[in-house]
């Protein structure tokens, strides 16, 4: 299985607008703030999968995030 | 008073109060536009794109705009209500239609009052001026697959200025051997 690291800096599908790292071992920023947190999952969540995450599904998210 | 004096008021009176308001008001014609000062709208519509000055829409596309967020251009943006509340108040207070600027009043006059963008791109003062850029037979450089990210070409844009500009028309954009 290929090894799916983040991107040292990433891009918006859409505008291009370029996002910085996803992962907190790079970007201290990132899984910093509760409420943000729970706001990108349950817009990510809609859009992926048209209807909110289970706890489990979120954490799952979480725990890939951090182990990047 | 006899009927040449009577017109001479009526025209005096008339000259006073029938001035349109716009005239007496003072427009900056400057494409710099005043920075975000709203650190929620900068935060949560910046991190996806650009944060656009507000005075590149009026205000009832902005209203549309937040009140259409759980289908943003096909992604969602859904805020909780009182960020949303916050960043629409803010959106609509420096709306096109609310600045004193002259590039938001020709924005605003170039759309019929039935018509309510989602798109500045949209405006038809703003899609003219791209109207090169916007031609799917543009052959400049840069050729931005969206004009989502103004600061492709627009290269002091964070500072909200629109003055600087970054592309080049080559004699090739000119030659209409593709119209023939």
């Amino acid at each position: 299985m290929p090894q799916h690291r983040p991107a040292p800096i990433g891009k918006h599908a859409t505008t291009g607008k370029v996002i910085e790292p996803m992962a907190p071992s790079v970007n201290a920023k990132r899984l910093s703030n509760r409420a943000d947190i729970e706001k990108w999952l349950l817009r990510n969540c809609k859009w992926t999968l048209g209807r909110e995450c289970t706890p489990q599904e979120k954490g799952d998210v979480l725990v890939m995030i951090r182990g990047r | 008073m006899n009927r040449k004096t009577k017109w001479a008021v009526a025209l005096l009176a008339l000259s006073a109060i029938g001035q349109p308001m716009w005239v007496t008001q003072s427009f900056a014609a400057t494409k710099i536009f005043p920075p975000i000062t709203d650190a929620a709208y900068q935060k949560e519509c910046g991190s996806c794109h650009m944060a656009y000055p507000p005075e590149l829409l009026p205000a009832r596309s902005w209203n549309r705009v937040l009140g259409s967020l759980q289908d943003h251009f096909g992604d969602s943006a859904q805020l909780d209500a009182a960020t949303q509340q916050r960043i629409r108040d803010y959106l609509v207070a420096h709306a096109a239609d609310n600045a004193q600027n002259e590039h938001a009043f020709a924005i605003v006059h170039s759309l019929r009052a039935n018509e309510t963008p989602l798109r500045i791109t949209a405006t038809p003062y703003i899609a003219g001026i791209h109207s090169a850029v916007l031609d799917p037979l543009w052959g400049g450089n840069p050729r931005p697959k969206t004009l989502a990210e103004c600061g492709v070409c627009h290269l002091q844009v964070q500072n909200g200025n629109f003055t600087m500009r970054k592309f080049t028309v080559t004699d090739e954009a000119f030659r209409s051997n593709h119209l023939d």
